[in-house]
């Protein structure tokens, strides 16, 4: 009896657990939202539940209204689409309407967009109309070029492989034999691998069919109609654009010797970095832009939640051709450090360990790319600030380019903020001591 | 006028020395001494070669934690991008604010329901230059400890190489003119009030209620909803001296002084207005010996 109410509570409760990771699918209208944030395109949508879209102003952001499946993902705290069973585009047009009542009449338009790989190379391109399928029909050759070129490749070096194992067996058999095998070897040596094929440097995103938003700032109505002027139910939205609160401002991302590949960011203008001091410092200026908390969070995640006082700064490119320029207290004026490349190699001294040397583009690592790109900031150990500023290629400082670095160690002057504790109970006690004997003393006369 | 202002003097001077024999008054400052230094030790500890780290010490890790998931990450950057000071102060301020609005609210009520306010002020004067007593002793101890503070940061900036950022010094002053708002709540609280208890509700519910629309209206949240309950929500903050104080703060970040000056401005403007109220009210209320 014990065992079976113990297996019926654990059924119970498991169960329970279970269900309620994933809520029930129901089929809803939604909007799915391409929007640009300020640095790239996220992939949102707008459920039936939600009421406004938020869009940066004044930038290319894409909408499609469909029919799919949604469902709550508890695991992930996020409401999720499953577009495996019902996947519905819906044909139509947006109506748009201003607060001045102005309608206008959004078509359909394919579109597709790209991004170049690499984290300081992000250079989106959106393109529209006939201008879309031309290029996907040019990613659409290119690729199947690429893939033709992939399978020559695979055969020559399948072919290639055959014939170092031929001639690999031809010089065993001749040194065992006490043959002169040096003709052999040479003509190893001499012939080459096949080379690789080239590759794309980006992916292009398939033709798809959105409206295209690209409203100023503002408040906005939009609804779904269909051929014959009807509206569809649930496709009422408010879409809200909004821009940038503060622009162009300067941002850093920086790293210490020991955590390279854990880099930290210096948003916040006039904000000091605390640092140890033990280890060097790489750093990387870059443009960021402010928005508003709220909105921002909006825009990437329709579901999720900001905060409409506050503002985050977003990070847009880096700063190409500036130099940096830090004073270090322990030394007399200013030194200039410029953006160099570098590699993280193994270090040969420790197995676990690695270290950082400067990119050698024609000898040690001729045919790697560099890991990535900095300025460099040496620690003397006796400079307690450094301030640091960039400025571009014509000696001029960028506006909120500048931070403090403040070396901090723990020292036991700190103690003295104890001590000093104990001075207000010590006055209290001094003043209580002495009404107690001010009393006695009337008392006693 | 000279008479009353003689009276008032007397009064404050009285209502300082009270203050300065009552122990809480030591032993929130001694409370505050000891949590500048583990605060100051925890933010050293979390440093690391690389910056910051606050997951290395559990109770900065604690606070940044909450202020993310309540207020969002912007919020908590904030609060320590110029390092510990402005944290430290806010935890270190609010308590003795509450201890000097208490004592005042508490006092005056109980003081007016045992009569012991007309013996005081049995003479040429009415209850106003008395009301005034305690919002000079509170100007004093809030001036006092702000300038206590100020200097005990700047000596612990100056020992671990940290830094006392100017934005300080003046979130310092919008925080001086916010507690003196707030105290004159507690002030006219009691003016509405017949004993130390009453007072005491009257203060600490619209207290409270500041604080819950404060504290809610930094909260991140996942939809704008207009409705009753938000507008009235909108009306009270005009009067609240949080809204005013975080509208300072926020200027200070943005070096935005125009606005700076402004929300101070406020914060005096409600003062003035609440102590006038104040005024009238203990005058309507005849309490006039």
């Amino acid at each position: 009896m014990k065992r079976f109410l113990t297996t019926l509570f654990l059924a119970f409760t498991l169960s329970a657990g279970l269900a309620a990771q994933i809520s029930e699918k129901e089929e809803e209208f939604l909007y799915s939202i391409h929007a640009y944030d300020g640095k790239e395109y996220k992939k949102t949508f707008c459920r039936e539940e939600s009421s406004t879209i938020y869009l940066l102003a004044d930038d290319q952001s894409f909408l499609m209204p469909r029919k799919t499946f949604v469902y709550y993902d508890a695991a992930l705290n996020m409401w999720r689409i499953d577009s495996q069973g019902v996947n519905e585009e819906l044909p139509g047009r947006l109506e748009v309407t201003g607060t001045d009542n102005k309608v206008t009449y959004i078509d359909k338009t394919v579109y597709t967009y790209y991004v170049t790989p690499g984290e300081w190379d992000m250079q989106w391109k959106v393109y529209t109309g006939q201008k879309a399928l031309d290029e996907w029909k040019t990613f659409e050759e290119l690729r199947e070029k690429i893939r033709e070129e992939g399978k020559k490749f695979q055969e020559e070096m399948f072919k290639y492989r055959r014939w170092k194992e031929e001639m690999n067996k031809k010089i065993k058999e001749a040194r065992l034999k006490g043959k002169n095998f040096e003709g052999l070897v040479q003509e190893l040596n001499a012939k080459s691998p096949p080379p690789y094929p080239g590759r794309i440097h980006y992916e292009l995103y398939p033709l798809e069919m959105a409206f295209i938003i690209n409203l100023p700032v503002g408040e906005y109505r939009i609804r779904l109609l269909d051929s014959e002027g009807r509206v569809y139910e649930n496709s009422d939205k408010k879409i809200i654009t909004f821009s940038r609160e503060r622009s162009n401002s300067v941002g850093f991302i920086y790293s210490a010797t020991d955590k390279i590949k854990l880099p930290k960011q210096s948003r916040i203008p006039q904000a000091i970095i605390y640092i140890n001091g033990k280890h060097d410092l790489y750093l990387r200026p870059y443009l960021q832009n402010e928005f508003n908390d709220f909105y921002h969070e909006k825009l990437s995640n329709n579901d999720g939640r900001g905060n409409p006082l506050s503002t985050k700064w977003i990070i847009t490119e880096p700063l190409y051709n500036s130099w940096l320029e830090y004073h270090r207290s322990a030394e007399p004026g200013p030194e200039i450090s410029l953006e160099e490349q570098f590699k993280v190699e193994r270090s040969r001294e420790n197995p676990f360990g690695y270290r950082i040397v400067y990119y050698d583009r024609n000898d040690a690592h001729k045919n790697f790319e560099p890991d990535f790109r900095s300025f460099y900031l040496p620690m003397d150990g006796k400079s307690t600030v450094i301030k640091i500023k960039v400025r571009d290629y014509k000696d001029k400082y960028y506006v909120s380019g500048e931070r403090e670095i403040r070396v901090v160690w723990y020292t036991a002057g700190l103690v003295f903020l104890l001590i000093l504790a104990g001075i207000p109970i010590a006055v209290y006690l001094f003043i209580t001591i002495k009404r107690i004997i001010l009393y006695r003393t009337a008392e006693k006369s | 006028m000279n008479e009353k202002v003689r009276v008032i003097g007397i009064i404050a001077r009285t209502r300082i020395k009270e203050t300065l024999l009552n122990p809480a008054l030591y032993v929130l400052i001694t409370g505050a001494l000891v949590f500048t230094y583990y605060s100051l030790v925890d933010f050293i500890n979390a440093i690391d070669s690389d910056g910051l780290n606050l997951a290395k010490t559990p109770i900065l890790e604690l606070v940044s934690g909450l202020m993310t998931s309540f207020f969002g990450r912007t919020a908590s950057e904030n609060l320590f991008a110029h390092g510990p000071f402005l944290f430290t102060f806010i935890v270190i301020f609010f308590p003795f604010i509450l201890y000097l609005s208490i004592s005042t609210a508490f006092k005056l009520g109980n003081e007016k329901s045992t009569g012991a306010c007309q013996l005081v002020i049995f003479g040429p004067v009415n209850i106003t230059p008395y009301y005034l007593s305690f919002l000079i002793r509170d100007i004093f101890f809030t001036l006092g400890y702000i300038f206590l503070v100020c200097i005990l940061f700047t000596a612990g900036s100056l020992v671990t190489n940290m830094v006392v950022d100017p934005t300080f010094f003046l979130s310092a002053v919008s925080s001086f003119f916010m507690a003196i708002a707030l105290l004159s709540y507690g002030i006219l609280a009691s003016s509405l009030a017949s004993n130390g208890f009453t007072s005491l509700s009257i203060y600490l519910s619209s207290v409270a209620v500041f604080f819950v629309l404060y504290i809610g209206s930094l909260m991140t949240i996942s939809e704008y909803t207009i409705n009753p309950a938000t507008v009235i929500g909108l009306v009270l903050q005009v009067f609240s001296p949080f809204f005013y104080w975080q509208a300072s703060l926020t200027a200070v970040e943005h070096g935005n002084w125009l606005v700076f000056l402004l929300d101070v401005f406020a914060l005096v403007l409600i003062t003035s207005v609440l102590m006038v109220a104040t005024h009238f009210l203990s005058r309507i209320r005849s309490i006039k010996v």
